[in-house]
């Protein structure tokens, strides 16, 4: 359901020949799946995830979301794509400092101006990461690992066709990290949710469906 | 250390050029107030010494000394007067001008050897001797004096013009005097050399004109002494010294010693010798009286910008410092503990003060120049330029301020470096409400500053009092205006989250995602801006109470001037009169010549000009009442007087003219000061006699009152007297208008005043240069006005509340850039995260946007309100010490709108750079960049 089809991204360097961060990646993401993109630091994984998240925009290249072309689309379809379609989840914490658990949760359904009943959906995806009882709490009251939750939880609310986190569990421990992965797994397999993730951890990669390998800015095939 | 502070001052380069700024010109502001103090108050004096010199053509800074030897005593009195003499300048710090000693034997009989028709006559003048004469004289007739006694036993004299008619002596003319004896009780004989007069017109030297001397003469000073006074014999004789110094060399600091030791002397009275009070004392004591007064004045009104620059750069550091926090923790994991963290911050805010102290100080001159020249609110002119020195009082100021910056810049360092990261991640959670507000601090500064206020009101009697006993306002008054700005401020800032909450529950169900977190953000961090919206109250409010202040004063003394003047030009010439043949008995009646009016009908430029005859001997009777004192009688022709002088509208009940017009309409009546109405209970139709009390066999005039006036041009209807334990009371006086020609017809034309309605008073002067015009009082509302001007107390008045005005408009475009800036880019991991959302970059615009709106344009308003607020409340209180003794008009709060429109305009523009500023920021932003930054 998400193709890029020959995506190039180029990073001008002053003075000097381009840096080529993805070079002709050709990936196919399936529906419903926990896709990870594994790769050390500097690989391309994070630009890659950025593109496809309609964050970023390639070189050259096309990116397929439901068969639909969204590189050279205008800012406001992007956004809009974002709003409704996508789901983030970042590798620091990314929640709102001024809302509350509940809040955050809630914004995701503003955004997206989401129909249902607001409320509701936000206490089903805030129990089903486990965080019902702390609805009410600022996200610095939280842990690490709770906060990045809470990121989760947001990142589904609306309903999202798929959801990218970019290196969720860089800043967890090991316990902490098994935890959220396999919180992606229960939504993938209870939700039907798409999940496309970065990680430099090889302990995670068997958890996923699918399995790319960048290493300078190409896949490697396995 | 050093390297790691270079490092991070260059990376923070906005901030410490905001920082510099606040350096600079806290420095410059605080080391300007001693130097301003010391070069205005000197030219001040000088000013001082200059007038007078100008208005009586006279040294002011001469003391006379007069020792007298008699044969009961004296000798002693006159060793002491020689001493102080000689000595005075040295005793009383200051540079000797001249020191002129003139000395004469009491009168005694002479006779001539000269045959007059065959009578020798004998003549009583007295013999004297003036120091340095040779040089002050040209010899008319004869010759100068020798030094000695000439070798056929002659003492040598000369004699002025005056005296050589007054003694009827001549060229050679030999006298002898029975009691002129030398030591070996030899009689010695006079010999007249010549006739001297004064060698230049204008000439110090002659405290005693040539003419004086016309029953003297003179001798050689060096014969004088060796033989009258050190001859070993006593003569009967008088002695003066004149000592004069440098008017250039009395410093101001030295006023107060001056004045002691000159009033100690002035206490040496006895009836040998006695020491005159010299005319500087006088001068002096006033300026003594008026420094104390200016220096408060100066002083109370420095405070405020002095406070706003202190919070200036608190804010600013604090706002750095907040964003050094990765940067601290970073420090603080590899090992640099609290203290070494705390002397990086100590290190850092010394050198960018001592910056400021090096560049704050002769910035401290120019502003101190720009004082100087200041003329009015924002207005500077050319005039003498202040002398500026580097006294150690500037540096001592300079340092204070080096010292509170640094303090300024520790305090939240000091804060900061004691608590830890988590401890400052839970903090930044929610936003607890600040000390002030749990302890009330602000009702509580409020409270005191409306009891301030209030008890003020109370007692304006001893603001008048204190004031008019050349004391200064009451600094507490500036401090409770001072106070109620704060307390205001602070109370608003109460008031706002309840607005917002307000507004915000009042459309919750229509906000946008944007206006949400927008309203979310004010509630929730809303506490983290109360400093730069305090500081935006404040500058608001101080700006336009500064601008008020200085507006009211001045326009407020101006307008009285005028009201007291008249007209434009009031004069009176020099009426012939046959007073001497009246005093001698000749003539009955005093008459005057009236010199001719319509000549100055002439002069280019006259509008219009009208006979003011203006009588103040002048008695009253209205049935029981009579009375005699505080009397002005009024002459004129009303159409002239009318088209001549005018009055503010408003300030009577019926329009100037129809008062003029009521009494245009009926030769025998009266306009009357409304006194006459409160205090005799008179009404419309009463009729009373009047006259002049100095010419009893004049007629007396009966005139029928036909309207009360509250003001008219030129009269002062009450002024402000002390009882003699210091309390004051208003004293009313009387007015009568009545027709000149009624006036005239009684007593005959006595001297009246000509009131001119006219642009330039130059032509005037040209004219009457030209046709040699004699004139008796000549008074120039223009050049009164520009007097005004150059008061110091005005000018430091007006030059400090324009310094503060500029320092404010400075403080609040970078205060509030510098703010808003770095307080966005603190938060464009947050903008990141939105747009990451699908968060457009116009609603994140507009979120921003809703921000300004509920913390900057609120401030702004509450700032207005309670600067104006301010103004009415206290700036009548301030007025009374600017012109406590002769305000007659109703006081009026005066603002400009180009003022308000200046402060208004830096404001406007500043919130649209930072608006521009923001949306470059918006919209360049990448937000994987954005997002990059939360990685770390």
């Amino acid at each position: 359901m998400i193709e890029t089809k020959n995506v190039c991204r180029e990073f001008p360097i002053a003075g000097g020949e381009p840096f080529q961060a993805l070079k002709n990646i050709s990936v196919k993401i399936p529906k419903g799946k926990l896709t990870i993109l594994r790769g050390k630091s500097g690989s391309g994984k994070t630009t890659l995830i950025n593109i496809i998240g309609a964050l970023d925009t390639p070189t050259s290249g096309e990116v397929f979301l439901d068969g639909k072309n969204i590189v050279g689309v205008s800012d406001k379809e992007r956004e809009q794509l974002r709003r409704q379609k996508i789901g983030f989840v970042f590798q620091s914490v990314s929640l709102i400092p001024m809302m509350t658990v509940y809040e955050n949760v809630e914004f995701a359904l503003r955004l997206s101006n989401y129909k249902g009943d607001r409320k509701k959906r936000v206490e089903e995806c805030l129990h089903l990461v486990g965080l019902g009882k702390r609805m009410q709490h600022m996200p610095q009251e939280l842990s690490g690992g709770e906060q990045q939750r809470v990121a989760i939880a947001r990142a589904i609310a609306h309903k999202p066709q798929v959801v990218f986190a970019d290196e969720p569990t860089a800043e967890l421990d090991t316990a902490t990290s098994l935890a959220v992965i396999k919180l992606f797994k229960d939504l993938v397999q209870g939700q039907g949710v798409t999940i496309v993730m970065t990680t430099h951890d090889m302990a995670l990669m068997n958890a996923g469906d699918m399995v790319y390998t960048l290493e300078d800015g190409s896949v490697k095939v396995e | 250390m050093l390297q790691i502070m270079l490092q991070k001052l260059l990376h923070k380069k906005w901030m410490v050029v905001s920082l510099l700024i606040g350096n600079i010109l806290l420095v410059a502001v605080a080391a300007s107030h001693p130097m301003y103090q010391v070069a205005s108050l000197q030219r001040m004096l000088t000013d001082e010494f200059d007038k007078y010199f100008e208005d009586n053509n006279e040294v002011p800074t001469m003391m006379t000394l007069e020792g007298r030897v008699r044969k009961s005593g004296g000798m002693q009195e006159y060793a002491q007067c020689q001493t102080i003499a000689e000595n005075l300048c040295k005793e009383l710090g200051v540079k000797e001008g001249q020191r002129i000693v003139h000395h004469n034997l009491v009168v005694s009989t002479f006779k001539s050897r000269l045959d007059r028709n065959g009578v020798r006559k004998e003549k009583k003048f007295k013999v004297g001797s003036m120091s340095e004469l040779n040089d002050h004289v040209s010899v008319l007739s004869g010759r100068m004096y020798a030094d000695e006694i000439s070798e056929d036993g002659f003492i040598e004299a000369v004699v002025t013009m005056k005296g050589f008619i007054e003694m009827d002596l001549l060229v050679g003319e030999e006298i002898d005097c029975k009691f002129l004896k030398n030591a070996d009780d030899e009689p010695l004989s006079v010999r007249i050399v010549g006739v001297v007069n004064n060698s230049q017109a204008q000439d110090s030297y002659w405290v005693e004109k040539p003419d004086d001397f016309d029953n003297e003469i003179l001798i050689s000073p060096k014969v004088f002494e060796e033989n009258f006074i050190y001859g070993g014999k006593i003569f009967e004789r008088n002695t003066r010294w004149y000592v004069s110094f440098d008017p250039d060399s009395v410093e101001f600091l030295n006023a107060a010693h001056i004045v002691e030791k000159t009033q100690e002397y002035v206490a040496l009275d006895s009836s040998y010798g006695k020491i005159f009070e010299p005319v500087y004392l006088g001068l002096m004591k006033t300026f003594l009286s008026n420094e104390k007064k200016v220096n408060v004045t100066l002083m109370i009104l420095q405070v405020p910008v002095l406070l706003l620059l202190s919070a200036f750069l608190y804010m600013i550091s604090r706002q750095m410092i907040e964003m050094e926090q990765s940067e601290i923790s970073l420090l603080k994991s590899r090992g640099a503990s609290k203290g070494q963290i705390f002397r990086l911050y100590l290190m850092q805010s010394s050198f960018l003060a001592l910056i400021g102290f090096v560049v704050g100080l002769p910035f401290a001159s120019l502003i101190c120049r720009i004082l100087g020249s200041a003329s009015a609110f924002l207005e500077f002119v050319q005039r003498r330029a202040l002398t500026i020195q580097y006294t150690p009082k500037v540096f001592v100021y300079g340092l204070a301020a080096v010292i509170i910056s640094v303090l300024m810049a520790v305090l939240p360092a000091l804060k900061q470096s004691g608590i830890t990261i988590v401890r400052q991640k839970q903090s930044r959670a929610r936003s607890k409400k600040p000390l002030w507000q749990k302890a009330f601090l602000d009702v509580l500064i409020l409270a005191l500053s409306l009891y301030g206020y209030y008890s003020f009101t109370q007692r304006t009697d001893e603001l008048l009092s204190a004031v008019m006993t050349g004391g200064a306002l009451d600094p507490l008054l500036f401090v409770s205006s001072s106070m109620f700005i704060l307390g205001a401020a602070l109370f608003s800032l109460r008031l706002q989250p309840l607005l917002v909450r307000l507004v915000y529950f009042l459309g919750k169900k229509r906000w946008k995602p944007a206006g949400y977190a927008s309203f979310l953000q004010i509630m929730r961090t809303g506490s983290r801006q109360y400093f730069i919206m305090t500081f935006l109250i404040l500058t608001v409010a101080l700006g336009i109470f500064n601008t008020t202040v200085a507006r009211t004063i001045l326009a407020n003394a101006q307008k009285n001037l005028v009201y007291h003047t008249g007209a434009d030009l009031v004069v009176k010439e020099f009426w012939k009169s046959n007073e001497a043949a009246v005093r001698a008995g000749v003539a009955g009646r005093l008459i005057y010549t009236e010199p001719d009016y319509g000549k100055f009908g002439q002069i280019p430029g006259v509008r219009s000009m009208a006979k003011v005859y203006r009588g103040e001997d002048v008695a009253f009777q209205k049935e029981q009442f009579l009375v005699d004192e505080r009397i002005v009688l009024y002459g004129i022709n009303t159409k002239d007087f009318g088209q001549t002088t005018s009055l503010p509208d408003g300030l009577m009940e019926e329009h100037y003219y129809t008062y003029l017009n009521l009494l245009a309409g009926k030769a025998n009546g009266i306009l009357v000061s409304s006194s006459f109405r409160d205090i005799l209970g008179c009404k419309e139709g009463d009729t009373l006699t009047y006259w002049l009390t100095e010419e009893k066999d004049l007629m007396k005039v009966q005139a029928e009152i036909v309207g009360f006036v509250d003001y008219f041009p030129g009269f002062q209807p009450g002024s402000y007297k002390m009882y003699p334990d210091g309390v004051p009371y208003e004293e009313c006086a009387f007015l009568i208008v009545g027709h000149l020609s009624t006036i005239q017809g009684a007593w005959g034309i006595r001297p009246y005043e000509i009131w001119f309605d006219m642009d330039s008073t130059s032509e005037f002067y040209r004219f009457a240069e030209e046709n040699n015009l004699k004139l008796e009082k000549c008074v120039d509302t223009k050049v009164e006005l520009a007097n005004i001007k150059r008061d110091t107390l005005f000018e430091g008045t007006n030059g400090i509340l324009t310094m503060s005005f500029i320092v404010i408009l400075i403080l609040c475009g970078v205060g509030y850039l510098i703010y808003w800036i770095l307080s966005i880019r603190s938060r464009e991991l947050l903008f990141g995260i939105f747009r990451a959302m699908g968060m457009s970059r116009g609603s994140i615009l507009r979120m921003l946007i809703n921000e300004q709106i509920f913390s900057s344009l609120l401030s702004i308003g509450c700032g207005a309100g309670i600067g104006i607020l301010a103004s009415h409340m206290f700036v009548p209180m301030i007025q009374i010490a600017y012109s406590a003794d002769n305000q007659v008009l109703p006081m009026e709060l005066i603002t400009q709108s180009s003022d308000m429109g200046r402060l208004f305009g830096v404001i406007g523009l500043v919130l649209v750079i930072c608006l521009v500023v923001l949306a470059r920021q918006i919209f360049r932003m990448k937000i994987t960049q954005a997002l990059k930054l939360g990685e770390d």
